[in-house]
């Protein structure tokens, strides 16, 4: 049977035809075209289908859709406002973090997600990115240049971070 | 005067992976885009008796299903052997039987399970060892070893007498290393969208590493001119060599012809890791003869490697591991004899290497264990024996431009090694 | 070939007449982390086989997520995230075995998603939160149409991906002891995160000038269930707790477990670092209640 799910999607109402037992990443890719969140493993291993629920990342493939009803969702398709790139999106490539790039939609929701949440952007470590991004794994290993970026962005390097929709604070 | 060279330069395509704007080939839809899911076979190696696809093409939601008799020639991959769709027997387990394009993902999953299958199952062989014993479970009607130039058990490279060699000698040091099989994993699973295009083109969106070998194969597995067939790359989400290999681009192409609509083949995680194409295991043996002085008089290497059911890309992985298993080291008396075997598994892909890295493996460890036998440090030996510009490989061809000795240095370096003055004086240039 | 339906019941007695309804299978959802993936895999499955419908019923709208600090006794709805609970001051600061096992489950977006409930029901013999729960004294609140029953955590297992709850029983709470002890979770995974123990354990010591005066050990992913040690336990209570001490207790441990190959490790790997996995934690636990 299908239903009709109703949340709010990058800051706008959303609507969308989903079977009762499908994820939220199918609801997104599938039932929205959103292709940003990816289906790496579809197990909950691998992160590439990382989306913001409510402040938190979470893994959309973990998430049965029915269970975002009324929820805000975000997908890295939100981040960017009017052509300006979010700093972790700056800083993700001005780094040159992103390889094949797959996973990497999923590692800027995991990373927005953290420093949206984390309360001393300035004393960061780099144990502390790596423990928020520990959940995407990227097959070219570019994890390296991902967690310098983070901590750059963190930094205010690439600008201050926004007090934006897809943050903790405001959803 | 350079614009590129020491400056970090910022990724074509970096701006649109940081935003997900960049399509990958899962992303790829189309207007009315059917699913398409293969029946593969559930047993090591299988005699298929008989298949009934009747039930599963009334099936609702399906517009075609195919099998071997589907297909206008029935043979690809870089030494074409392998079957797009199962023969008579089955030589792998996860092998493909039939295929189905539906409307849904579902539908297509209800078709497979109304086709009717009669399998009598075969006993296979495992174990690459096993393979090339006399009396084995035979893989292949011509046998389980592969002939090389259609003659010859082996792949050989002479150089020297290593007999000589092994006289001159005074430590023989015999070492046996196995590696096993690994899956290249990339981020984004197999994929293909494949359609008929306005001008009648058959269009594949394909996640191929080389596009043309592809294409070329596929022309020939679908009997399409060329200028029929067209191939759309771009953004792979990894391929790490596995893309070398074909695993759906035969399949969506098939049925994208025989129901005229779009069709998106994509594999499960699961498929990926269980039925593609892997790094395969090997087998070395090296038996090294050496002076107290650190030289190495003679080496002989005998190579297994373990390709799976078809040859893929098994034989170009064996010439690639014989050429350079034997190291940067000058060795004037030198035999290599390399063997292929098949057996009832996934068939051996390229990864990362050519098996030339599964190669140094081996080598580097024997290399640390003939410094041991002798009493000198892992660095010296390689010192002692490391190629010089100038120097003949060991299929003879002359060296140019040689590093050994620099990158030693280099590690030594980084690693904190004190080295002997004489190390530290050495090139790659110098003689002697 | 399986329908399935998705319900989120806003009262007990909805859920638990859904829960009875005949000729379907009923699974209750919680985060998700474990059961979607393997409903996905079942959706994806090849060859498909035919099965009753399959009712997914939602907790999340039952109000399960908080957690009670009664003193001596801490309850934990069922539906707590992990990360809620991580952040929680109550459970730092009285369950630190709970704490430190919350800090290695997982990663940050499973935890956001994942429940304490979950990970308990879900009953494999490698969950982290369990080891944590046993020896902190933990008893489970099921609750079904004809009432609620309480039954100590050391029962609740039966074997691997089962346990006592029958049918329509939920799990909806777990009452944790606080205790004036200390206590520890350790774990070795095959990597630092985002991974499954290849043997975990938690230690509960209470200590008088250094002896030992109780000590609850136990021991996961090396036995059918997470179990106690009983042998560990025996060997240390009136001892002075040192080094050798514990080193000679934990090296009993291969008394209480049975560990399989599997895979994550051997059974011989399991064996082999059981003991020092479970070292840990003791000398851990007894630090803590010294600092």
């Amino acid at each position: 049977m299908s239903r009709i799910l109703k949340f709010n999607l990058n800051g706008n109402p959303a609507e969308v035809k989903v079977g009762e037992a499908d994820t939220l990443l199918e609801a997104l890719r599938e039932g929205l075209a959103f292709t940003s969140p990816k289906c790496g493993c579809n197990h909950g291993d691998c992160g590439a289908c990382t989306v913001i629920v409510n402040g938190d990342a979470v893994k959309s493939c973990t998430v049965i859709a029915l269970t975002a009803e009324g929820k805000n969702v975000w997908t890295v398709d939100g981040l960017a406002k009017g052509g300006k790139l979010h700093p972790v999106q700056k800083a993700f490539h001005e780094y040159g973090a992103p390889q094949c790039g797959y996973c990497t939609p999923g590692m800027v929701m995991a990373a927005v997600a953290f420093l949206n949440r984390h309360p001393s952007l300035s004393s960061l470590t780099e144990e502390e990115v790596k423990d928020a991004l520990s959940g995407n794994l990227c097959r070219c290993g570019g994890y390296k240049k991902y967690a310098q970026a983070v901590i750059a962005a963190a930094r205010g390097d690439f600008g201050p971070l926004p007090e934006q929709e897809g943050s903790g604070k405001n959803v | 005067m350079y614009n590129s060279v020491g400056k970090r330069i910022p990724r074509y395509d970096g701006i649109g992976h940081v935003t997900g704007r960049t399509q990958y080939v899962s992303d790829v839809t189309m207007p009315g885009m059917l699913v398409c899911k293969t029946l593969r076979c559930p047993y090591h190696k299988a005699r298929i008796k008989s298949v009934d696809v009747s039930a599963a093409k009334k099936s609702p939601g399906v517009y075609a299903v195919i099998t071997k008799d589907d297909v206008p020639h029935n043979l690809f991959a870089m030494v074409p052997d392998h079957h797009v769709l199962a023969e008579e027997i089955t030589r792998y387990k996860g092998q493909n039987i039939a295929a189905v394009a539906a409307v849904s993902r579902d539908a297509a999953l209800d078709a497979l399970a109304a086709i009717e299958i009669e399998y009598e199952e075969l006993e296979p062989v495992i174990d690459p060892e096993e393979a090339i014993k006399d009396g084995a479970p035979q893989v292949r009607p011509e046998g389980n070893n592969h002939l090389f130039d259609g003659n010859s058990l082996t792949r050989k490279i002479r150089r020297g007498n290593i007999e000589d060699g092994f006289k001159e000698a005074d430590f023989i040091v015999g070492g046996r290393y196995t590696t096993p099989s690994q899956e290249h994993a990339p981020m984004e699973t197999c994929c293909s969208v494949a359609y008929v295009d306005a001008s009648d083109k058959l269009v594949i969106h394909s996640k191929a590493q080389g596009l043309y070998f592809a294409q070329g194969d596929l022309a020939n597995v679908f009997q399409l001119p060329l200028n029929k067939l067209k191939f759309v790359g771009g953004t792979i989400g990894g391929g790490f060599g596995g893309m070398n290999s074909i695993h759906t681009d035969h399949i969506a192409g098939l049925l994208a012809l025989a129901t005229g609509r779009p069709v998106r083949f994509a594999l499960t995680r699961e498929e990926e890791m269980l039925f593609s194409t892997i790094r395969t295991p090997w087998i070395f043996e090296i038996k090294d003869g050496i002076r107290k002085d650190g030289v190495i008089t003679a080496r002989h290497v005998k190579v297994l490697h373990d390709c799976g059911a078809y040859t893929e890309l098994g034989l170009y992985a064996v010439e690639k591991n014989a050429n350079l298993i034997a190291g940067a080291n000058r060795i004037e008396n030198l035999a290599v004899d390399s063997r292929m075997v098949y057996t009832n598994k996934m068939p051996s892909g390229s990864m990362r290497g050519f098996g030339v890295n599964v190669g140094q493996y081996a080598e580097q460890v024997q290399l640390d264990r003939l410094a041991h036998a002798v009493g000198i440090s892992p660095m010296e030996i390689r010192f002692i024996n490391a190629f010089r510009t100038g120097d003949k490989n060991h299929t003879g061809n002359e060296l140019a431009a040689v590093s050994t000795i620099e990158t030693l240095q280099k590690v030594a370096a980084m690693s904190g090694q004190k080295l002997p003055e004489k190390y530290l004086a050495m090139s790659s240039g110098s003689a002697g | 070939m399986r329908e399935y339906e998705y319900h989120a019941p806003e009262s007990f007695g909805r859920l638990f007449e859904l829960a009875s309804a005949d000729g379907v299978e009923s699974r209750f959802l919680a985060g998700g982390t474990d059961l979607t993936p393997r409903i996905s895999a079942e959706r994806n499955q090849i060859p498909r086989y035919k099965k009753p419908p399959l009712r997914i019923l939602y907790l999340g709208a039952l109000g399960l997520d908080s957690v009670t600090d009664a003193g001596e006794d801490v309850t934990i709805g069922a539906l707590c995230t992990l990360s809620s609970l991580l952040e929680n001051a109550v459970v730092k600061a009285k369950l630190p075995a709970l704490h430190e096992a919350l800090t290695e489950m997982a990663g940050v977006s499973i935890r956001n998603t994942a429940t304490i409930g979950g990970n308990i029901m879900n009953a494999s013999p490698a969950a982290d939160s369990v080891p944590a729960l046993l020896v902190l004294g933990t008893e489970c609140t099921l609750r079904s149409a004809s009432g609620e029953r309480r039954v100590a955590l050391a029962e609740f297992f039966t074997e691997p991906g089962k346990t006592v709850a029958k049918p329509g029983e939920v799990l909806v709470s777990v009452t944790v002891k606080a205790g004036r002890g200390g206590s520890s979770f350790k774990k070795l995974g095959r990597r630092k995160a985002e991974t499954l123990s290849v043997v975990n354990a938690a230690a509960y010591v209470e200590l008088r000038d250094g002896v030992c005066e109780a000590v609850r050990v136990a021991v996961g992913s090396a036995a059918p269930t997470v179990v106690r040690c009983a042998d560990t336990e025996r060997a240390l209570v009136g001892r002075k707790i040192g080094e050798d001490s514990i080193r000679a207790a934990s090296s009993l441990v291969e008394k209480a477990i049975s560990p399989i190959d599997d895979i994550r490790a051997s059974a011989w790997y399991r064996g082999r670092v059981a003991p020092t996995v479970v070292a840990r934690a003791i000398s851990a636990a007894a630090e803590r209640k010294r600092g």
